[in-house]
């Protein structure tokens, strides 16, 4: 597994703690901010909608207030609640001792999964109509 | 706000610069890992296999990060302008291919921790091929958007 701060030498550097909690932390947000994103996405759980003809901010799906408030956006609602999500995963997932993480490690999925996750944005879109 | 065409077509320049420093970046960057070279080269090709890949990953966190927050700051008139345009026309590729713009740029970002954590100096060996993958997605990922604005904007534009 790769999550040690072992440098070309072999030697590991003085901080090597500090890189593979990051390291953990950045490829469990990348692979989840991935997944969560298809989900969030079909299902329409953004944090928040913005009304751009009215410049209004509405919490989750809620409509704005007034006779024409125009299209809402929900694209800056999913990138929230996506960054939120992955966040909290890759923190909880960070503290999980390395010895238990060994066992379900993969560094391959935080390519992998992205890739997967872009094919299914476009069916989702093409097919399914999202 | 929203109806000064003038400055969202300023904005929008910007934005697309941005994107082309990126694209650069990441292009040498994608075809440095794939196909580095380490001897003095006198091609074109090879001149751009030759670029020092290990110094770019910084610069293109940062561009990546602000070409995406132009994409955001601009992202509201294209709905209220180029959108409608796109909608009354039944342009419903050119509007698929924005939706498919936006949610991979999106999940580009949320690899931006990891790809920065790979390009961190000293390079480890033992991660080329994560850090060869994770260059190649964010580059499709910039190219996507790239074209597809691009291409949008020659068909409907901003500002109008």
């Amino acid at each position: 597994m790769t999550m040690s701060g072992a440098t070309k030498t072999g030697t590991t550097k003085p901080d090597a703690a500090q890189p593979a909690v990051y390291a953990v932390f950045a490829v469990t947000f990348g692979v989840v901010f991935s997944v969560a994103y298809l989900f969030v996405m079909d299902k329409s759980w953004q944090l928040f909608t913005y009304y751009p003809a009215v410049g209004q901010w509405t919490l989750f799906g809620h409509p704005a207030t007034g006779p024409s408030p125009g299209p809402g956006m929900k694209w800056f609602g999913y990138v929230a609640t996506c960054a939120i999500v992955a966040a909290v995963a890759g923190a909880v997932v960070s503290f999980i001792p390395e010895k238990l993480l060994t066992r379900v490690w993969w560094s391959g999925l935080v390519w992998l999964v992205p890739i997967v996750s872009m094919i299914v944005v476009g069916y989702l879109i093409v097919v399914v109509g999202d | 706000m929203w109806l000064n065409g003038g400055l969202w077509i300023t904005l929008l320049i910007i934005h697309g610069l941005s994107a082309f420093l990126l694209l650069g970046a990441l292009t040498h960057q994608t075809i440095s890992v794939w196909a580095p070279i380490h001897v003095h080269v006198s091609s074109f090709f090879d001149r751009t296999r030759a670029v020092s890949a290990r110094n770019y990953g910084a610069a293109i966190v940062v561009l990546y990060i602000v070409t995406f927050v132009l994409g955001m700051i601009v992202y509201p008139d294209y709905k209220l302008t180029a959108s409608n345009v796109l909608t009354a026309q039944h342009w419903t590729k050119a509007l698929d291919s924005f939706e498919f713009k936006e949610h991979t740029i999106a999940i580009g970002l949320g690899l931006l921790p990891a790809y920065w954590y790979y390009w961190r100096l000293p390079l480890v060996p033992e991660r080329d091929f994560v850090r060869a993958m994770l260059t190649s997605v964010l580059a499709f990922v910039s190219w996507v958007g790239f074209l597809v604005g691009h291409v949008l904007n020659n068909v409907a534009g901003l500002g109008v």
